[in-house]
């Protein structure tokens, strides 16, 4: 963008500085081509302003307001809302009974001497060695 | 409606957030034209305008409570506005991309024909002007309709797209390069006119 360019929109903005607009206003006495794309440049800004839409046709609010009743009546827990919530629960349960199991399994094992570890407990692990298990035939 | 019964802005938001309908209707009728003059301006005149136009006050007023009111209720509405267009824009592109060749979709603009002596009718500039915003590249669109046509500051412009001020002005000086080819017959009509004015 040339700097004329961006001094001339900031003119029309009517942000530019007073040394400013005076400097520009004294080239513009004498630039012809500068003082033409002033003129472009004003021109667009009333034409395109000139254009601008006013509304939306008539009862805009009335239909807005009854598309937005109809989709909260619609989507009161929308599916996403209402999936996450029985998921989150029945992943919260499941990992409950998991514990609650281990830990069962840990006080069981544990007063049957059976587990030589509480890992092998809460699992309910076999008390074996893979070389055991090969040799004795259980896998 | 007179200035001192009218309710302010704060008022109608407090009255719409606790769940006063009436409250939000009047928001909806006070901001209509300017959600209208942004969408308009954005897509064109049409039922999708129409829609993005509710949609833009439906994601408001989800979002009502989140409002702070660090901009004016304008301005955040028009920045839900912008974003809402760009969205259906992409969307139209993708569909268009999809079922037209490019050939067909240069044949969506019609050339005005008219020489710029001949006056031309209010409608039919209207109608020049929404074409011509059509050709624009998205982004400078919305500039282009930010800037000149709801007559917003640059800063004002670069803090509802959420752009730094340097770069509205680098993409409406070539808004502007575009739309003086694409409007030269409605500009020649335009410059008569405002010849007598100061």
């Amino acid at each position: 963008m040339t700097n004329d360019r961006k001094i001339l929109l900031g003119y029309l903005e009517g942000s530019l500085s007073d040394p400013d607009v005076e400097r520009l206003e004294k080239r513009l006495s004498t630039d012809k081509r500068l003082r033409e794309e002033l003129e472009q440049l004003r021109s667009i800004s009333v034409t395109l302003a000139s254009a601008r839409a006013d509304g939306f046709s008539a009862f805009f609010a009335e239909r807005t307001l009854k598309v937005l009743w109809s989709r909260a009546a619609d989507q009161a827990v929308p599916l996403y809302d209402a999936l996450r919530w029985v998921f989150l629960r029945t992943a919260v349960a499941g990992l409950a009974l998991v514990i609650l199991l281990g830990v069962l399994n840990v006080i069981d094992y544990q007063g049957l001497d059976m587990a030589s570890s509480w890992i092998e407990a809460a699992f309910g692990l076999p008390s074996t060695t893979v070389e055991d298990a090969f040799t004795y035939g259980l896998i | 409606m007179s200035d001192a019964i009218r309710p302010t802005d704060e008022e109608l938001l407090a009255g719409a957030r606790a769940g006063d309908q009436r409250a939000l209707r009047q928001i909806i009728e006070r901001y209509e034209g300017k959600v209208a003059a942004t969408v308009v301006g954005m897509l064109g005149a049409g039922p999708d305008a129409e829609d993005v136009g509710q949609e833009t006050f439906i994601r408001f007023y989800r979002a009502i409570d989140k409002f702070r009111g660090e901009s004016s209720l304008a301005t955040y509405l028009t920045r839900i506005a912008i974003n809402q267009s760009l969205k259906a824009l992409k969307k139209r592109r993708k569909w268009h991309e999809r079922f037209l060749s490019r050939d067909d979709e240069s044949l969506s603009f019609s050339e005005p024909g008219e020489s710029g002596e001949k006056a031309i009718e209010a409608v039919d500039r209207q109608r020049i002007v929404h074409e011509a915003l059509q050709r624009l590249n998205p982004d400078h669109r919305a500039v282009a309709v930010l800037r000149f046509m709801e007559g917003h500051s640059t800063r004002e412009t670069a803090v509802i797209l959420g752009i730094p001020e340097g770069t509205v002005m680098s993409r409406l000086s070539r808004a502007t390069d575009k739309l003086g080819d694409l409007l030269r017959p409605v500009l020649g009509a335009q410059s008569e006119n405002s010849e007598t004015q100061p």
